[in-house]
């Protein structure tokens, strides 16, 4: 049996993971604040670890997730964000090279908006990194001045709001497309099954015109047994009535490729219920 | 002489029965292959009645019906068919004779048969 491949949020969510395990590797190499400062240091190493860790289950996952499991594993990979966006801070006030403390909090914020499995993780992450930007601005306020943190937090709470509006449009358009692309599926199903009915229908015409023209023929015969042969084409115009009723081309409008091949059609119908699965979005 | 041309073995065995039984000369056939092979009978074919599905990956009906106006003019055609009117086998069936739904009244086929030229 041929192995699940994942599906295309786990395949997202290993995306954004592969993201933070390269932010962080880049951070470690590049930011002078990883090697001086050791908290810092451990905070990425951590973070990059549990990236990769997150990314290797979500890209090798043989079953669906349910929605809860990855806004938690979502939440879990930006949760650490919280202490590695805090600490650099703290490094650059007692260094005195703090210049705009809020800068990371603003992209974090639009990248949260644009990678958030579900309204539900996008909203909470949004709120959680406003509530951190909002509590670092107050603590750094109280320590230092500096000109980057006088119009804060309204500019990091502006930067929130287009994340809250990107992410609604975001939620809304994926609503749209799943609605349609179920819609499309109950299209397909739909014209399958009259597929199906309609090979049935044409593979019953034949057996019931033999029966037709062999009633006729007992009927031609001089020592024909009336009641028998009334039951017989009583019993024949009741087949005929219920193979009418498999006539749904011309209330479905199907499209008709020809000839009509029963096996076929019973072929693409389960054919389409077994991948059904993985079409859905 | 008519011709019937139906895939199914049943009702291809009964209808040469119902022609034997009203006395109508006949040759039946399952395919468009198994018309060709009747040679030279072709010319004294007078009217075919034709399944329109004759199979998948087969000929259809209509395929037997251009054949054979193609070396006989003269013959009548008619089809039968369990699709519906608006499939198009069926329309096209329909420009090149007359076209019954199955199941028909037997005696529609032994009248057709009977009036054959």
């Amino acid at each position: 049996m041929r192995a699940r491949r994942p599906d295309a949020t786990q395949r997202t969510l290993a995306l954004i993971a592969a993201v933070i395990v390269a932010v962080n590797a880049l951070s470690l190499i590049l930011d002078p604040r990883d090697r001086a400062y050791l908290p810092l240091f451990a905070v990425d190493v951590a973070h990059g670890a549990l990236a990769l860790a997150i990314a290797a289950i979500a890209s090798r996952a043989r079953r669906s997730w349910s929605p809860a499991v990855t806004d938690l594993l979502f939440v879990t990979l930006s949760a650490p964000f919280l202490i590695g966006l805090w600490l650099p801070q703290s490094y650059d006030l007692a260094q005195g090279t703090l210049h705009d403390p809020l800068l990371a909090h603003r992209f974090l914020l639009l990248g949260l908006a644009i990678s958030a499995p579900s309204w539900r993780s996008g909203v909470i992450t949004i709120v959680l990194f406003t509530v951190h930007a909002v509590a670092l601005w107050a603590m750094l306020t109280g320590a230092t001045s500096i000109p980057a943190l006088e119009r804060e937090p309204w500019l990091t709470a502006f930067y929130a709001l287009i994340a809250g509006m990107l992410l609604y449009t975001r939620e809304r358009r994926r609503g749209l497309e799943q609605k349609l692309a179920a819609s499309e599926a109950r299209t397909r199903t739909l014209s399958q099954v009259s597929r199906v009915l309609l090979a049935l229908r044409d593979r019953a015409n034949t057996p019931l015109q033999t029966l037709e023209v062999a009633i006729a023929m007992l009927e031609a015969d001089e020592r024909r047994d009336e009641a028998l042969l009334t039951l017989m084409r009583r019993a024949l115009a009741r087949l005929v009535e219920i193979q009418q009723t498999l006539a749904v081309d011309e209330v479905r409008g199907v499209e008709l490729d020809v000839p009509l091949d029963l096996e076929a059609a019973l072929r693409d119908m389960l054919k389409e219920h077994d991948t059904k699965e993985t079409r859905l979005p | 002489m008519v011709l019937f041309v139906d895939d199914d073995a049943d009702l291809l065995e009964m209808i040469g029965l119902l022609f034997k039984q009203f006395k109508v000369s006949h040759v039946l056939a399952r395919s468009l292959a198994a018309v060709q092979a009747l040679g030279d009978q072709v010319q004294d074919i007078t009217t075919a009645i034709l399944d329109v599905n004759l199979g998948p990956g087969q000929p259809t009906g209509v395929a037997v019906a251009k054949w054979l106006q193609e070396r006989n003019r003269r013959v009548r055609i008619h089809f039968l068919t369990g699709h519906a009117a608006d499939h198009p086998l069926v329309v096209e069936a329909s420009h090149n004779g007359e076209v019954m739904a199955k199941p028909f009244d037997t005696r529609k086929l032994v009248d057709i048969a009977r009036n054959s030229p």
